[in-house]
């Protein structure tokens, strides 16, 4: 993560891309969605969707794990060119999470974050409060889902 | 003889929920209670929340908190497990709204809120509360939900929030009637 002053609003990351597979699907479904359109390919044929298809608890969740597989890069990079690092905090939550497409066995999505707002923090000088807009868009294009968040970004001072 | 009149039924209105059997909304009811272990807290966040004060003991212990902390993430899919293991699919007929999609098809959530963190070993009370329900025009036997998730504290401390919309069966709704189902399931 940059500094709160080195991020530019409009600035859009691409977190990584992730091709959902069947079995990691079924899995995550079975322990928290545990519906049958999630965990059972022939009755997800008889559902709305035709086809099994991710929890959307799956989808957002991994939008979390490229945020923070792609920080921990690059601040290792920072620290191995000797720069400091600077530090986000915990999020206080996130806004308006829509799930607009399904997502199928063998989607590929690809997540990304864009810096939209930038605030200073009165109650903690030493941060500043980042909002962003963060989505998911798969193979063909279309947006799957996306929502903005808040979280708490360090000021080089 | 004609015409006695009716005045229409107002959408929304007390007496359409009467008339379709729709639950009043406003009534808390608990899903379960949760342990968060820090094993299956690590499980979680190293698979899908892997920042260091959610995986890394040591690097909680230097955190603000003190301690590792579990993934706000992993609160909002145990709200949903329990809130999913709370509808019971066994018995509708395969077609049926309830059996294709007992707890719901989501269209997403705002105002999510993690207020205070989850440590290891915390115990978290999981309920919901139902805000708004209308039978959708489109689709018979089918609802368009709008309610509220919560996580507190035994103590009631709230731990987080937020507002899930769906589309449900409607006959799901109607279950939730039962004011006291809040202790069937605790």
């Amino acid at each position: 993560m940059k500094f709160f002053e080195d991020i530019e609003i409009g600035e859009r990351r691409v977190l990584g891309h992730h091709t959902f597979a069947q079995d990691e699907m079924i899995a995550f479904a079975r322990k928290f969605d545990f519906q049958p359109f999630h965990v059972d390919p022939e009755a997800a044929k008889r559902s709305l969707y035709g086809a099994l298809v991710a929890s959307g608890w799956l989808t957002s969740a991994t939008w979390m794990r490229y945020f923070a597989e792609l920080n921990a890069r690059e601040a290792e990079a920072q620290r191995a060119r000797g720069e400091r690092v600077a530090a986000f905090g915990p999020s206080p939550g996130f806004e308006n999470m829509q799930w607009l497409k399904p997502v199928y066995a063998g989607d590929t999505v690809t997540y990304a974050s864009e810096a939209r707002e930038k605030t200073a923090s009165r109650s903690r000088p030493q941060w500043g409060i980042l909002r962003t807009y963060n989505s998911g868009t798969n193979q063909h294009g279309d947006l799957v889902l996306d929502f903005e968040s808040i979280v708490f970004v360090e000021r080089r001072t | 003889m004609c015409c006695t009149s009716v005045s229409p039924i107002e959408p929304g209105s007390d007496e359409e929920r009467d008339l379709i059997g729709l639950p009043q909304t406003g009534v808390r009811r608990e899903t379960g209670r949760f342990v968060f272990t820090e094993q299956e807290m690590l499980r979680f966040s190293r698979q899908y929340d892997p920042l260091p004060f959610h995986v890394d003991p040591e690097a909680g212990r230097q955190s603000q908190y003190g301690q590792l902390i579990g993934s706000g993430w992993h609160t909002m899919a145990v709200w949903m497990k329990l809130f999913v293991g709370a509808h019971d699919a066994s018995g509708f007929p395969p077609d049926s709204p309830e059996a294709i999609s007992p707890a719901g098809i989501g269209f997403g959530f705002k105002d999510l809120r993690w207020i205070v963190p989850v440590f290891p070993g915390d115990e978290i009370v999981f309920s919901t509360i139902l805000d708004e329900v209308r039978a959708s025009a489109n689709r018979p036997g089918w609802a368009v939900f709008r309610r509220q998730a919560l996580a507190a504290r035994p103590e009631g401390e709230e731990v987080m929030h937020f507002v899930l919309t769906y589309l449900g069966p409607l006959a799901t709704a109607i279950e939730y009637r039962a004011p006291d189902a809040a202790t069937a399931r605790a």
